[in-house]
Formats: C-alpha cells, structure tokens, sequence
C-alpha cells in the first residue's frame, strides 16, 4: 500500500518538473510577465525546499531563514560593489557566515529546549537585530540599499536573458529536493523525522537532539544563502527590508512551504507556485495596492482552518482514496502499525512524497 | 544624570500604553490558549481609525479612543465567535499561521486604503510641554500614559471584583475544573478575547498622536507585546504592566544614548536573553 502512495508521488514529482521545465521554453509564452512569474515561483520554490529542510523534515519552525538569505545576497553583492570580487567568491562568505549563523543561533535556542512558539518568536527575534544591524551597516549600503553593476557577464552571474536564472533555479530546485529523499534514505534523514516526531524518544533511543538540529539548521541555512547569492544577481538592488524583513521572509520562504505542507518532499514546491502564481495575478488583476497580501492572507486562512496539513499531503491522502485502496490513509500522529519494521519510522516514513 | 531621568521618564510613559497593549495579549493568551499574531494589526487598525477621525472630522484622538475602543470590543468577540473558537483546537503552528495571515489581509487593506507612507496625528497641543523643575516631558505623552494607568487599574479591578473577573482567572488557572464549577468556557473566552482586542484599540487609538502610523508598523507592535509579555511571564498581569515599562525605558535609553537601529536591536536581544535565560519570565508569579 505504501508503494502505491509512492508511485502516486513519484509521478505527482515527475509531472511537475516536466511542466515546470517546459512551459517556458513552449512557444507564446516566452513573454515578461509569464517569466518572471516563473522565475519568481522557481526561486521561491527553492528558498521553501532549503527551509524544509529545518522547518518541515526536522520540524524546527525557523523564522531566521531570512538572514541566511540577506548573508548570500549581501555577501555576494557587497564584495563585488565594494572590492570586485566575483560574486560566487562573494557568495561563499555569505554561505559561510550564513552556517555560523545558524550555528550560534541555533546552539542558543536549542541548548535551551525553546519550545515551538518560544524557538519561532526567538528565531524572529535574531532576524530583527539583523534586520536593524544590516540598516547602519554601510558595507552593505545601509537603509539606502545597494545596487548591482549592470555591465558584467555570465562568469559574475549577470545574465541579460532572465529565463537563465529560471533554469537555475529550477535546477536547484531539483538538486536540493533529489537530497532530500536521499537524506530521507539515511540514518541522518530518520533522525531528523525521529527529532520532529518526538523529541523524547528520540533521545531516549541514544539520538542527539542538539547535534541533529544544528545539522539540519546549518544545512538549511547554507542552501537558503546559496539562492540568497544567485537572488542578488537576479534582483539586482538589495535594501535590508526587501531582503531581511520578517513578511519577507515569511512571504518568500515560510508560507509557501506551509500552504504546500512542511511534511511532504513536494509541499514547499507546490507552495510556492501556488504563491507566486497568486501574488502575481492579482497583482495585474487587481489594481488595489494591497490585493495580493489580501489573497494571501486569504488563502492562508482557509488552508489552515479547511487542510491544515498543506495542499500537497491533502492531494496525496486523495489520490490515495481515488486510485482504490482500501486501506484508511493514515493520520499525523498515529499509533505505530503492526508491519512498520521499527515503531519510530513508521509515522513518518509512512509514503508521504 | 537629567537626561537619564528624562528618558527613564518619557520612555516609561510610552511604556504604559505598551503595558495595556500586552495585557490585552496576555489575558487572551491565558483565557483562550490563542497566540495571537494580529494584535499588532488591531492595535495598528486602531490608530488608522484615530487618524481618520481626526483627519476628517478633526477628532481629537484621546475622545475618539473611547468609540474606538468600544468598537474593538465587538469586533473582538466577533474574531472570537468567527474564527478564534474553531482556531483553538489547534496546535500553536496552525494558530500562527492563521492569526499571521489576519495581519496579512489588514496590512494589504491598510496599504490599499490609506497608501504606505506613515501618517500623523497631529492635534494642536501635541508639541506642548510639561516643565517640572528641570525636566520637561511632552504634554501627550503624560495624558497617554495616565490613560493607561487607568485603563489597566480598571481591568484590574474587574479581573479581582466581579464575578466575570473571577471566572476569568479561574479559567486561566485551571480551565477543566472552572468548567465543572460551571464557568461556560465559550463566554468567557469570547468576553475576554474582547476585552484583549479592545486593549490592542486602545494602545492604537492614544499612540496615533504618539508615532506615526504605517501599514508595516504592526509587526513591531507584536514583537514588543510578545517581548513584553514573556518579560513578564506569559499569563500573568502585572508581569505585562512591569514589562510593558521595562520596555518602554529600554527604548528610550536606547534612542538617547545609541543609535536608533541599534536601540531597537538591543530590545530584541533582551528579549533573546530572557527567553534563553529565564523563559517563565522575570517574576514568575501567576495573578490574572
């Protein structure tokens, strides 16, 4: 019955990244808006599927992810504005400062056994010092916000065609979920599921909580500054409330991981086409202001209230019914089953995407 | 030294009207288990509200806060009976969400409505001053701050007097045995929740005159009741009130002696500090 489940996602996954792959490259819709509609789900699909990492494998909700981002953009933008270094070169300090991020703040959370709530108000209390720092900081252009050399070429990924970046994120997007089922596979993914289930059995069984969770956060966070580098090229005017604010991040990483549903491989993808899709359309379909934060909002609230677990682990539950098992799909949290070889697994390993 | 006494002062008035913000928080926090991430948005609904009286009706903002705050009374049991109830079967990620995306939906209406830039409320004495001896303090600010002194003595007395009061602090207390004593949960929580939202109108309407308003300001305004309230520990009433002043001073030491960035980092990392160190709260003693 699992393997059905499997199948369904497996192909679910498949159809996606083909579509994803080919609409923009079909002839008609190679137009601006239609790309930056892509390009703009497919970075944010990205950030969600690095987020999930922490916030939906390990079940750490991090609110910090926008500072790892604002480290790779900054980093990359900074050094190559103010020294010329290449941006890749410039990235790679922004990957590393974003990991020691993680580090130190996820030492200090964890250490101290934050709750959910306690862990996602102190992660955003972080991104707020950040936030604040980064706007007296002139290295990197302060409030004023700093801007991106135009005359550059591919080697400083600046590319005049931006459906390159499109294929680079999706690329990414790839790369980064293929490492997620394979981490799933490993005894570091079980953990980390083990972690997010229950804290106390895990540790009861000899895992350490700490050390899964700062792996789980500095990987999280090194792939986050890895899109943050290459936004930075993409965007090309960096200012601390459009990189580091807390709806920002929220808006580009948190939420469209959560529409998807944190738990499945897929969700954060999903979300964030979902997201982007509806941020833009009624953007042009709506001339007032605020619409798409409204339809945002919107939509949130009726997934939360109607599928709290996310639109993706709902799709599977009914593909699930609809492709004639009889078997009832099985809930979050539920009691280990006789088949499942160890208790722990089971509820995770259960043939969620 | 003057200085010192100046900023203690004028930041601990503002401090008052943060203290009645993060009451409202905190008594529904404790009564209906909700964390409520909108609070900020109501408390920034409001001081639109106070700017658009004054603006098109010349409204002075400490009259208008009365209507207003009525007006978030009702608006805070219909939040309680139209999603709140539902809402609070659900674990605390939902819930965030859930309220996040609230604050979401007001933020795009206040942009869509009144624009991005911030607004003033500016009433003819609003640059007036106060001298006691040397000090100086703006006339707005001690106005604001008594009002807050009263408005949370007056919760005080009606959480500690009636018989409402008392089934509130038996809800937080013990909420099944408050059941079996007959105390009906729904109402209860509705009033309370109310009564949350109507602090949050309050806290708006008086800061309209004090700080500008923004459609972006309201995420500070949570920040600093859940700093405020978890500084005092998270349920409890006076722990709100002293927080509310703590916070208020730190403010202002922070924006006489550093840099205005800075100043509100280091608020942030307080609150980073007590939650690492002291997660129950500076005073941890339960009263409301």
């Amino acid at each position: 019955m699992t393997s059905t489940r499997k199948r369904f996602a497996v192909a679910a996954g498949v159809l996606a990244a083909v579509l994803a792959v080919l609409v923009p490259i079909l002839p008609g819709l190679d137009d601006e808006f239609t790309v930056s509609v892509l390009t703009g789900s497919a970075i944010s699909a990205y950030l969600a599927s690095s987020w999930n990492v922490q916030g939906g494998l390990t079940g750490q909700l991090s609110f910090a992810h926008g500072l790892f981002f604002g480290a790779g953009a900054y980093g990359a933008a900074a050094f190559q504005v103010r020294h010329g270094w290449n941006p890749i070169l410039g990235g790679l300090v922004g990957v590393v400062a974003a990991v020691l991020m993680a580090l130190v703040i996820g030492y200090v959370c964890f250490r101290s056994g934050l709750s959910h709530l306690y862990f996602a108000l102190a992660t955003t209390a972080f991104a707020e010092i950040g936030l604040y720092l980064a706007g007296s900081w002139h290295f990197i252009g302060g409030v004023e916000g700093l801007t991106l050399p135009f005359d550059v070429g591919g080697a400083e990924l600046r590319f005049d065609d931006s459906r390159i970046y499109y294929w680079i994120f999706v690329a990414l997007t790839v790369l980064v979920l293929l490492g997620t089922v394979l981490l799933k596979r490993r005894k570091l993914g079980l953990y980390m599921q083990c972690v997010r289930e229950n804290e106390q059995t895990a540790a009861a069984v000899g895992i350490s909580i700490l050390r899964v969770k700062l792996i789980a956060m500095m990987i999280s966070a090194a792939l986050t500054a890895v899109g943050g580098m290459l936004y930075a090229q993409y965007i090309r005017f960096l200012d601390p409330s459009s990189m580091l604010g807390w709806t920002i991040t929220l808006q580009m990483i948190v939420l469209p991981a959560i529409i998807g549903g944190a738990r499945a491989t897929l969700g954060p993808v999903i979300g964030a086409i979902i997201y982007v899709v509806l941020r833009e359309e009624t953007r042009v379909y709506f001339s007032y202001t605020g619409a798409s934060l409204i339809a945002l909002g919107v939509v949130v609230c009726v997934i939360v209230l109607l599928i709290p677990k996310g639109v993706v682990p709902f799709a599977t539950e009914v593909g699930a019914k609809f492709s004639g098992r009889r078997k009832k799909p099985d809930v979050d949290g539920s009691p280990p089953r006789d088949e499942a070889p160890t208790g722990l697994a089971t509820p995770v390993g259960s043939g969620r995407s | 030294m003057l200085t010192l006494i100046q900023s203690v002062l004028t930041g601990g008035m503002v401090g008052g009207l943060y203290a009645i913000m993060s009451v409202g928080l905190t008594l529904t926090f404790g009564v209906v288990r909700i964390v409520n991430f909108a609070h900020g948005a109501f408390v920034m609904m409001a001081s639109y509200l106070a700017w658009l009286a004054y603006q098109n009706w010349g409204m002075d903002p400490f009259v208008a806060a009365i209507p207003i705050t009525a007006l978030f009374l009702v608006i805070g049991i219909g939040f309680y009976v139209g999603f709140l109830q539902r809402l609070s079967k659900f674990d605390t990620l939902a819930q965030v969400l859930f309220t996040v995306a609230i604050a979401f939906i007001l933020q795009g209406f206040a942009t869509g409505q009144w624009g991005p830039d911030p607004q003033v409320v500016a009433p003819s004495y609003s640059l007036d001053v106060v001298h006691i001896g040397s000090i100086s303090l703006p006339l707005i600010r001690i106005i604001a701050f008594a009002i807050g002194l009263a408005a949370t003595a007056a919760l005080w007395l009606l959480l500690t007097y009636t018989d409402f009061g008392r089934s509130v602090r038996a809800s937080v207390a013990d909420r099944g045995a408050a059941q079996m004593i007959g105390i009906k949960p729904s109402r209860v929580q509705a009033i309370t929740t109310g009564i949350g939202v109507a602090c949050a109108g309050l806290a708006g309407a008086i800061l309209a005159p004090i700080s500008s308003v923004s459609p972006t300001v309201y995420t500070d305004y949570t920040f600093i009741a859940f700093i405020v309230i978890i500084l005092g520990g998270l349920g409890s009433f006076f722990g709100a009130f002293f927080g509310g002043l703590i916070i208020g001073i730190t403010e202002a030491l922070g924006q006489t002696y550093l840099d205005g960035g800075i100043a509100h980092a280091l608020t942030f990392a307080m609150f980073i500090v007590i939650v690492v160190v002291r997660p129950n709260g500076l005073a941890v003693r339960r009263t409301a």
